[in-house]
């Protein structure tokens, strides 16, 4: 990069003074190759792209595909990352990433349209769901009164679309209201980021999938009332392997109790080693 | 015919039926003797105009890296419209065979002259695009692409 700047600069300075003049148009135009290579994506479709979201692993662009208004996630290489495994690294996310979210439609569980993969500027690009997050729903109850019909509604769509995925053996990764769009006019469930998905039976894995639901239920949309139970109810009915799954869960609220409690405990008397590896197995 | 565009370049579709002359087709095309450059689709596989964009858009940034997989920019499009890896496999499948009659041109960046040059190519008569759906082979589809 060094390299390139140095020469054209060097070509610059060598030119008339025309060419001085045009100096800011070019270095404009490096600049714009030097920025993360999908800007220049854009130029080439000829359509905008609109920052949506920025996390710590990708930022999240607005654009339009073959005509059709979508989405593009894009991961970033991390800097403080050495480069060959900061490539790798992002590549195998990226990948598992489009899988896990194929997998979860093929399981029948609706999640946005995949368009297109991009292995070398770290890119998908997938359908645009038009309508608000379930966060968004909750909260608004939150503010004006809730609705019973829909909030069951949801719940009960949200439960049945966990238990097919885990029946399938996939595991969401992180389950939050934010991560769970209602699809305006058909009000269709569809779950969006599968970046920290993984396939796993273990039903320890899909406990920890739920609980991580409920804590986020419960920090954020705690005036809903016990929106879990009627999600887990409606689990139950639909997932096959809902009952070990739902003792490890139960045993991760026991464990949490506990641990709410260890140093009281710690303090009295250590247990016998079992119990103890019961808590570090937590 | 219908030109669509598609990351800056265009893709001409034009969608046939009660094609009498698949077999010559086929062997020209394996010559490469084919003028203009096309690429014929298993029309019956294809729903809707938008996978065929979404495989020609990728189609396109492969060209742009210079890293096709398959010979010529054309056969690449019916190769990434089946979704697999295996070239043989997915040109017998998404392409033309001798027994096709219902067909889906493409051309990328086509003049109309070249337009007009497969039209006579290729003898069948040439029907809505809009039709795709209704005459797609749903089963085949599924079964193809493994969905349920």
């Amino acid at each position: 990069m060094t390299v390139g700047w140095g020469s054209s600069c060097r070509g610059l300075a060598g030119g008339s003074h025309q060419e001085m003049k045009r100096q800011p148009g070019l270095m404009m135009e490096l600049n714009s190759r030097l920025v993360p290579h999908i800007w220049a994506v854009g130029d080439d479709v000829n359509s905008s792209l609109i920052l949506l979201k920025q996390g710590a692993e990708a930022r999240v662009f607005e654009s339009t595909f073959a005509g059709r208004k979508s989405i593009i996630k894009e991961r970033f290489s991390k800097k403080y990352r050495h480069p060959l495994l900061d490539s790798k690294l992002t590549l195998k996310r990226l990948n598992a990433e489009a899988r896990c979210m194929t997998k979860a439609r093929r399981l029948g569980v609706c999640t946005p349209v995949l368009y297109f993969v991009d292995p070398v500027l770290h890119t998908l690009t997938f359908e645009y769901i038009e309508g608000p997050s379930v966060k968004d729903i909750l909260l608004k109850f939150g503010l004006h009164g809730v609705q019973e019909e829909q909030l069951d509604d949801i719940a009960t769509q949200i439960g049945s679309a966990i238990a097919k995925l885990h029946d399938g053996g996939l595991i969401h990764g992180d389950l939050t209201t934010s991560n769970m769009l209602i699809r305006s006019g058909a009000n269709g469930l569809v779950l969006i980021d599968f970046g920290l998905s993984f396939t796993s039976t273990l039903p320890e894995d899909k406990a920890v999938d739920l609980y991580v639901l409920e804590r986020a239920l419960l920090s954020m949309h705690s005036s809903c009332g016990n929106v879990m139970d009627r999600i887990l109810a409606a689990y139950r009915k639909s997932s096959k392997q809902w009952s070990s799954t739902l003792n490890k869960l139960a045993q991760e609220l026991v464990g949490e109790a506990l641990l709410s409690s260890l140093f009281q405990m710690l303090s009295e008397k250590l247990d016998s080693p079992e119990n103890l590896n019961f808590y570090y197995g937590l | 015919m219908k030109v669509f565009e598609v990351n800056g370049d265009t893709l001409a579709l034009a969608l046939y039926s009660d094609v009498t002359n698949s077999k010559e087709l086929l062997e020209s095309m394996q010559a490469g003797t084919l003028e203009p450059e096309v690429a014929f689709l298993n029309a019956s596989l294809i729903p809707d105009v938008f996978p065929v964009l979404a495989a020609a858009h990728k189609t396109l940034v492969s060209k742009s890296r210079e890293s096709l997989t398959t010979r010529t920019l054309h056969s690449e499009l019916v190769y990434n419209y089946s979704g697999s890896k295996h070239i043989t496999e997915s040109l017998k499948r998404c392409g033309i065979s001798e027994s096709s009659t219902y067909v889906l041109a493409a051309r990328f960046n086509a003049s109309s002259d070249e337009m007009k040059a497969v039209e006579k190519l290729i003898h069948g008569k040439e029907i809505d695009l809009e039709d795709l759906g209704a005459r797609a082979d749903q089963a085949q589809i599924q079964k193809d692409f493994s969905q349920s």
